[in-house]
């Protein structure tokens, strides 16, 4: 039996000045599965998403990934799960696109030739070859969100969780995006959307999580959930919507 | 349209875009340290090299200008403080205190020193990348044994990569609250404080991010090394430099 890539045990989160963040969250997450999480915004899909990277410590509870827990390896949950910030623009460390797909494999100490191999290859994947030279700050938004997708394929990760990737993207941008999002799941990958746009995932994600007040409400398939999604504060999907 | 601020690499061909970056370095060290009790005629000579590297790569002066205000308001109270502080003779009485020829005649100097440097730096800047700037530090203090080498080439890197953020969102800053008649804002203290405010806040928050985003991607001190080719040309283009230096620094 196949070991999940991701599991949440219990986990609650307190941010500096006691806020809650999460209220003991659970859920699985199998190998080349596509999760949409949705939620209202301030709902904790953020703070769930930096929890699976490794980025933020459960105040209590436990996540694991791969098997490991990212209390005792948060570096190991780093390279495992690639994460995709809202905000590409402060995911930008370098001045240029080729020098920031670099730069994760370049803090991995990999040689040189391996570092260009990755980069090369997340290049061409996002298309964004012809502008391996150009200034970061040049960049359209769509370009960023690709930047942002290719510095995070380079580190080659197994898990890739997105925060709001198709937020300020034009149709073209969200739906050249959401092409990308299926060429990455048909390799395999194991993706969670954190997402507004559940229509638009219909064809990505197969299972939906829906948080309220940092509380996972509900998890299941996304058709289960259609009828009710004004009700949790979401987009309508599976329908012609009037919005 | 993004603007490219004063500290941020810009791509060119040009023999200062090539150079290799440890060259310029030491150029700029060189430059620097020749500045440090030389005369104002030495001081006018050395002014050359910044002036023509600016002229040759057609850098927009009056921008610079603009993103040092702080700078140069900085060298301002350098100078009146010596001016006003400097026992010796008086040049002008304004009132109650006197501006002292030898304090005035000696915070220029200082202030035109420090600009020299500042101004050296912004070229250096503006023709590397800061990648290549953070790689030529590190290889430039790996040799030091005890020196945390990785550790001081990162923060400088960090640092250049945050002052081209830092001048743009105070520019941002500055256009917002004006948009809400801040500058409607008499009390000159008042209207600093709102700025400084806003503009601490958008620095430490994008600070935030920026460490966040580095540690998502396992950021560390131990990175893959640089490639680093230093041609005869490169040599010879820093050698050149460095006799004109001491040629002006001995003789000026």
């Amino acid at each position: 039996m196949t070991a999940p890539a991701l599991i949440f045990e219990d986990v609650s989160y307190f941010y500096a000045d006691k806020t809650r963040g999460l209220d003991r969250v659970g859920f699985s997450v199998m190998p080349g599965e596509c999760i949409a999480l949705c939620g209202r915004n301030g709902s904790g899909k953020s703070t769930l998403l930096r929890h699976a990277n490794g980025l933020a410590r459960p105040s209590s509870g436990r996540v694991m990934v791969f098997g490991v827990c990212t209390k005792k390896d948060a570096v190991f949950a780093r390279l495992a799960v690639g994460m995709v910030f809202a905000d590409s623009s402060a995911q930008i460390v370098e001045e240029r696109v080729y020098e920031d797909v670099a730069f994760g494999p370049e803090n991995l100490n990999l040689p040189r030739p391996e570092v260009k191999r990755r980069v090369e290859k997340a290049l061409d994947w996002t298309g964004l070859a012809p502008l391996a030279a150009k200034r970061t700050e040049n960049l359209s938004s769509g370009e960023k969100r690709r930047l942002a997708i290719a510095g995070v394929l380079a580190m080659e990760p197994r898990v890739i969780v997105l925060d709001e990737p198709f937020s300020n993207l034009d149709w073209p941008g969200k739906t050249a995006l959401l092409d990308e999002l299926l060429r990455l799941k048909d390799l395999g990958t194991t993706l969670i959307v954190a997402t507004h746009d559940v229509e638009l995932v219909q064809g990505l994600c197969s299972r939906i999580l829906i948080m309220d007040k940092g509380a996972l409400i509900r998890d299941g398939g996304l058709a289960e959930f259609a009828a009710e999604s004004q009700s949790l504060g979401l987009r309508p999907w599976g329908q012609t919507s009037r919005v | 349209m993004y603007e490219p601020a004063t500290f941020s690499g810009q791509t060119g061909d040009s023999l200062l875009h090539v150079w290799d970056a440890r060259c310029k370095l030491a150029a700029l060290a060189i430059t620097g340290g020749a500045t440090f009790g030389a005369a104002p005629a030495a001081l006018a000579a050395l002014s050359l090299i910044p002036a023509a590297g600016a002229a040759f790569l057609g850098l927009a002066l009056w921008r610079i200008a603009r993103d040092l205000k702080i700078f140069f308001l900085f060298l301002f109270f350098l100078v009146a403080a010596h001016a006003l502080f400097t026992p010796g003779e008086e040049l002008i009485r304004l009132g109650w205190i006197g501006v002292s020829r030898p304090g005035l005649a000696h915070g220029l100097v200082l202030a035109w020193r420090l600009f020299l440097v500042t101004a050296c730096g912004v070229l250096f800047a503006a023709t590397t990348p800061n990648s290549r700037i953070r790689a030529s530090v590190e290889w430039f203090l790996k040799p030091l044994p005890g020196v945390p080498h990785g550790r001081i080439a990162s923060m400088m890197g960090l640092l250049l990569g945050l002052l081209p953020g830092i001048l743009a969102s105070s520019n941002a800053v500055s256009c917002a609250q004006q948009a809400r008649g801040a500058d409607q804002v008499k009390n000159p203290v008042r209207r600093l404080r709102l700025f400084a405010t806003a503009l601490l806040r958008t620095v430490f928050s994008r600070s935030q991010n920026l460490a966040l985003a580095m540690t998502a991607r396992c950021y560390s001190d131990t990175r893959t090394p640089q490639e680093f080719k230093a041609s005869a040309k490169d040599m010879a283009v820093l050698a050149g430099v460095a006799a004109f230096v001491a040629f002006i620094r001995f003789n000026a």
